[in-house]
């Protein structure tokens, strides 16, 4: 209740008392009351003009990081006794060290100075602007200076370093790169013998096809690496997050998303990324930096939803034909059907999904044991369906890092070569 | 929450609880001249609840120690306590409750800058309206005033127009 309105009570309570009881004694204590009223009128600010200014160290931040907030008040009206001031801080910023409120007496032409630091979470958030109040020495009348300085934090999902993907795409791009492009070229790779011609390295040639052979030489060749077109597609369905704790499966979820983007574009390869489950949020194909920035700014507003909820309205003609998907779902009964049409189609799928089975709490007793028992042998036969059609699939138990799961299922065969060599 | 013998009371923290002291010596005073000593006794008792609580920082105890002041101070016209004693213990509840809220105010802000000014200030505004509420109150004693019915119904309509306001008000919500 504030202060004005307990007062403006009182002094009506005793006036009612004093016209009940008819007497004049009852209404003299209502005067200390009014003139406690009048001198705080008195002394009331006339108005208040403000300008406010917030400066933060970025305003497109990693998750986890700490950011500074510092804003700046200057008073451009009379000075005012009190002024409050007040950064409203948005839902998902942890304030851990100093206070968004400040209040002081602040001059006519003054400027006062308030900081804080905040640690974000992923997210888009958006601060309403800073709130000034001017009022006077009692703290009974105050003038609103409005709010000013709105401003918006783009806090980007952590991304992990990842060992080289093993992936081979059916179709490349012209450019060098990584996977494997099923044509002969400069690569590391051994792809096959071919017929020695003038400029071919020494080093290269199979000696003992060509002693097989005395009328003719045979190098070896090798598979070039290319770059390729990877479609990148998180699934946002609320309904395969169905796990005790839906939101760190999630946010796990955005952080594989976000890591693979980055190896991949750091790969050189063009990569896109596709929203799935909400309404339909696309982030057109490119390359490098900027590419990169676009896809953790869509992956940093990702948010839950249920309004598509099945793989088969995937809208498939966004993705060249023969280009490589990475579809990164904890995944559901009735996905697998679309999958293999994916496939059957041409497109060449691995599935990264974290298993929301390693996310249930172990409640003890035989029922639970039971049920965690049956969820992971239907989900040990979905996977193994897709297996079964040609999907590369990733289970991964999201208490182990990524970069370790990946390179433990997918990265074999890099290994094993550079056993061979 | 225990009083900490390191804790430091600021001025207002001490005159706030000087003002609780005042305001129950003068309606205990002022009851018991009256003859009404059982009287007395709860208003000491509950005052010194007020300033145990107060201490403890608990944020309601002041507008609870300040409604119960009013009530006891306007009974005690009804019950021929003088008034200088009712005055004199409405004068201070109201300057205990206004230095509480101050303590309240500065202990929302995260930081304040100019505490010192802002307190100084605070103090002299106060003690500008105990004068002035004191001196106008003993003067409003001196006058007799008569209420004649006319004046009386109207001012019955203005405080039922003022009904009518509080309760629009109440039901449209406050904003600060």
């Amino acid at each position: 209740m504030r202060k004005v309105t307990l007062i403006g009570f009182l002094i009506y309570a005793l006036l009612v008392a004093g016209l009940i009881a008819i007497d004049g004694g009852t209404l003299v204590l209502a005067i200390p009351l009014l003139v406690y009223l009048a001198v705080g009128a008195l002394w009331g600010p006339a108005a208040a003009r403000v300008r406010a200014v917030r400066t933060m160290t970025s305003d497109h931040a990693a998750e986890g990081s700490l950011i500074q907030v510092q804003v700046a008040v200057t008073n451009e009206g009379p000075a005012g006794e009190e002024v409050w001031i007040e950064d409203t801080v948005p839902e998902g910023l942890e304030i851990v060290q100093g206070s968004p409120r400040l209040l002081l007496p602040l001059p006519a032409g003054a400027t006062a100075e308030l900081a804080y630091d905040v640690r974000a979470r992923r997210g888009a958030h958006a601060f309403p602007g800073v709130r000034v109040k001017v009022g006077e020495a009692l703290d009974l009348f105050h003038v609103p200076a409005g709010e000013q300085a709105p401003q918006e934090l783009h806090v980007a999902p952590r991304v992990q370093r990842l060992r080289r993907l093993s992936l081979r795409p059916q179709r490349t791009l012209a450019n060098t790169g990584l996977f494997p492009a099923r044509r002969g070229g400069a690569g590391i790779e051994f792809y096959g013998v071919r017929e020695y011609q003038p400029g071919d390295p020494l080093r290269w040639v199979e000696w003992r096809a060509s002693a097989r052979h005395p009328d003719s030489m045979y190098t070896v060749e090798f598979e070039q690496e290319c770059t390729a077109e990877v479609g990148l597609i998180l699934d946002v369905r609320e309904r395969v997050y169905d796990s005790a704790d839906r939101r760190a499966l999630f946010e796990h979820a955005i952080q594989a998303a976000a890591s693979l983007a980055d190896t991949l574009l750091n790969e050189g390869n063009r990569v896109g990324l596709l929203l799935f489950g909400s309404l339909l949020n696309w982030t057109f194909p490119g390359y490098g930096r900027v590419q990169r920035e676009r896809i953790l700014q869509a992956l940093s507003e990702a948010a839950l939803g249920g309004f598509l909820d099945q793989l088969e309205h995937l809208p498939t003609r966004l993705f060249p034909a023969h280009s490589q998907i990475v579809l990164v779902s904890p995944l559901s009964r009735g996905d697998q059907h679309m999958l293999t049409t994916m496939r059957a189609y041409g497109y060449p799928i691995l599935v990264v999904s974290p298993n929301p089975v390693s996310l249930e709490p172990r409640a003890g007793g035989r029922w639970s044991e039971l049920a965690v028992r049956i969820a992971q042998l239907e989900r040990a036969l979905l996977l193994r369906k897709l297996l079964a059609a040609g999907v590369q699939v990733l289970d991964w138990s999201v208490a182990q890092p990524l970069d370790h799961a990946i390179h433990a299922h997918l990265g074999r065969r890099a290994l094993l070569f550079r056993g061979r060599r | 929450m225990r009083v900490s013998e390191g804790r430091h009371f600021s001025w207002s923290e001490r005159l706030s609880l000087a003002g609780i002291a005042g305001a129950v010596l003068a309606l205990a005073l002022g009851y018991g001249g009256s003859l009404h000593w059982i009287a007395a006794l709860p208003i000491v008792v509950l005052g010194g609840v007020w300033g145990w609580q107060q201490i403890r920082r608990q944020a309601l105890a002041s507008t609870a120690g300040l409604v119960l002041a009013v009530c006891a101070a306007a009974a005690g016209f009804w019950a021929g306590v003088p008034a200088g004693w009712l005055l004199g213990a409405m004068v201070a509840a109201l300057s205990a409750w206004d230095l509480d809220q101050f303590e309240q105010h500065l202990r929302q802000a995260g930081q304040v800058q100019g505490r010192a000014e802002m307190e100084r200030r605070h103090l002299l505004r106060l003690a500008l309206v105990d004068v002035l509420g004191i001196l106008l109150g003993m003067m409003a004693l001196q006058v007799p005033v008569q209420i004649s019915f006319p004046a009386a119904l109207l001012l019955a309509a203005a405080l039922a127009l003022g009904a009518g306001e509080l309760i629009l008000y109440l039901r449209q919500g406050h904003k600060e």
